[in-house]
């Protein structure tokens, strides 16, 4: 008989009882998103690290006290959310990779090499962003999260939320000027 | 009741149905604004919300309306939706390995320590509510109590300027000094059970 899914809400309850065995399912289960956001605001794998792991910390800190008022994912993108914008008010300047100047003669590399560079121009980008309107673009285009959720997660309005994606897009625009629509031939 | 066969009530009827449905195609037509009233910067203000799917539907309507008509506000939404597939072309690495394994290891760490303060905190609650002890500390408190009470009572008794202890001297001046009352002072020099000593004395000795 197949086993019954548990909810992240029943699995953190039982975490705060001191049930280990729930938290590393709720670690197993959630890792891979935390990590996507934290790594996509950051561009930085140690601090990326740093971040997830101390999410889960506070998760696990606060599973005593958790009630299921709010769902488990809203719960997690706030502590994600706050820990993102903490990092970025203490944030070092980031190295960047460069395109390497030899062009690979290997097939496909052509194509390797314009999505390198789109991906880097994309980091450019996004480290140019206002934190608050990073993290809204983030949630938005990576995690498709909608204006509720975002605004949950980051503890604004609606509004608010719909405002800072508006300029995040506008200063996107202006910095990847020509590279809309790049890949439509 | 409907009034059915009459003329003039057949008339009115109409004329009714007439209105009523008048009013509802005004109502209808007041709900198609022209192209014209909804301008290109009222158009950008929704543009944003539009491209995410979150404006109710009849302002959705009216956008796509004016979208369909409008060459300038169509090449700003193209241009705002040519950013999903440059920022979704950005992938992620991998969850790096070990990181599971790390934020465990964090945790039992964590357990480990709040079990030690937890078990700390009520081990030192427990010993300090024995019944055996709250008997005797508040014993000895009361205790404690009465000697510093009693302590400070004898004091006060045998302080030199009391005046209960009277020079019995009979040198005069003693006498006058220890009854002498400072008439513009605020208190008397010596005390009153002095003074009527130090007057029976003098009686005595004259």
């Amino acid at each position: 008989m197949p086993e019954l899914a548990v909810s992240d809400e029943s699995l953190l309850i039982d975490a705060g009882h001191g049930d280990i065995d729930a938290f590393s399912r709720i670690v197993e289960r959630n890792q891979t998103w935390a990590w996507r956001i934290a790594w996509r605001f950051t561009g930085n794998e140690a601090e990326s690290s740093d971040i997830v792991q101390e999410a889960f910390l506070r998760l696990l800190e606060a599973s005593g006290r958790y009630r299921p008022t709010a769902g488990f994912q809203t719960y997690f993108y706030q502590i994600i959310s706050r820990l993102c914008l903490d990092y970025a008010k203490r944030k070092k300047p980031l190295l960047f990779e460069t395109v390497p100047d030899t062009p690979d003669p290997s097939p496909g590399a052509a194509t390797g090499m314009i999505q390198q560079e789109n991906a880097i121009a994309v980091r450019s980008a996004l480290d140019r962003l206002v934190p608050n309107q990073r993290l809204a673009i983030v949630l938005r285009y990576y995690e498709n999260l909608g204006y509720e959720e975002i605004a949950k997660a980051m503890e604004i309005t609606a509004k608010a939320v719909e405002r800072l994606l508006a300029r995040g897009r506008e200063r996107l625009r202006g910095l990847l000027g020509g590279r809309n629509n790049f890949f439509n031939f | 009741m409907a009034v059915r066969g009459c003329g003039a009530c057949l008339a009115g009827e109409i004329t009714f149905l007439i209105f009523e449905r008048g009013f509802f195609l005004l109502g209808s037509f007041k709900k198609m604004e022209p192209l014209n009233m909804w301008s290109c910067a009222k158009n950008r203000k929704y543009l944003n919300a539009y491209i995410d799917d979150e404006l109710p539907e009849r302002t959705r309507r009216k956008v796509e309306h004016h979208l369909s008509g409008c060459p300038v506000c169509l090449l700003e939404f193209d241009r705002l939706c040519g950013l999903a597939p440059l920022l979704v072309g950005y992938e992620a690495p991998p969850v790096p390995a070990g990181l599971s394994s790390r934020i465990l290891a964090e945790a039992a760490v964590w357990r480990k320590r709040k079990g030690a303060q937890k078990t700390f905190g009520l081990m030192w609650l427990e010993f300090l509510f024995r019944p055996w002890l709250v008997r005797a500390s508040t014993t000895a408190a009361l205790a404690v109590g009465l000697a510093i009470g009693a302590l400070m009572g004898w004091a006060s008794y045998v302080r030199p300027d009391s005046g209960q202890w009277v020079d019995m001297e009979t040198d005069k001046n003693v006498v006058r000094n220890m009854y002498a009352f400072d008439v513009l002072g605020s208190e008397p020099l010596g005390s009153i059970e002095a003074a009527t000593m130090a007057l029976m004395d003098e009686e005595r000795i004259k």
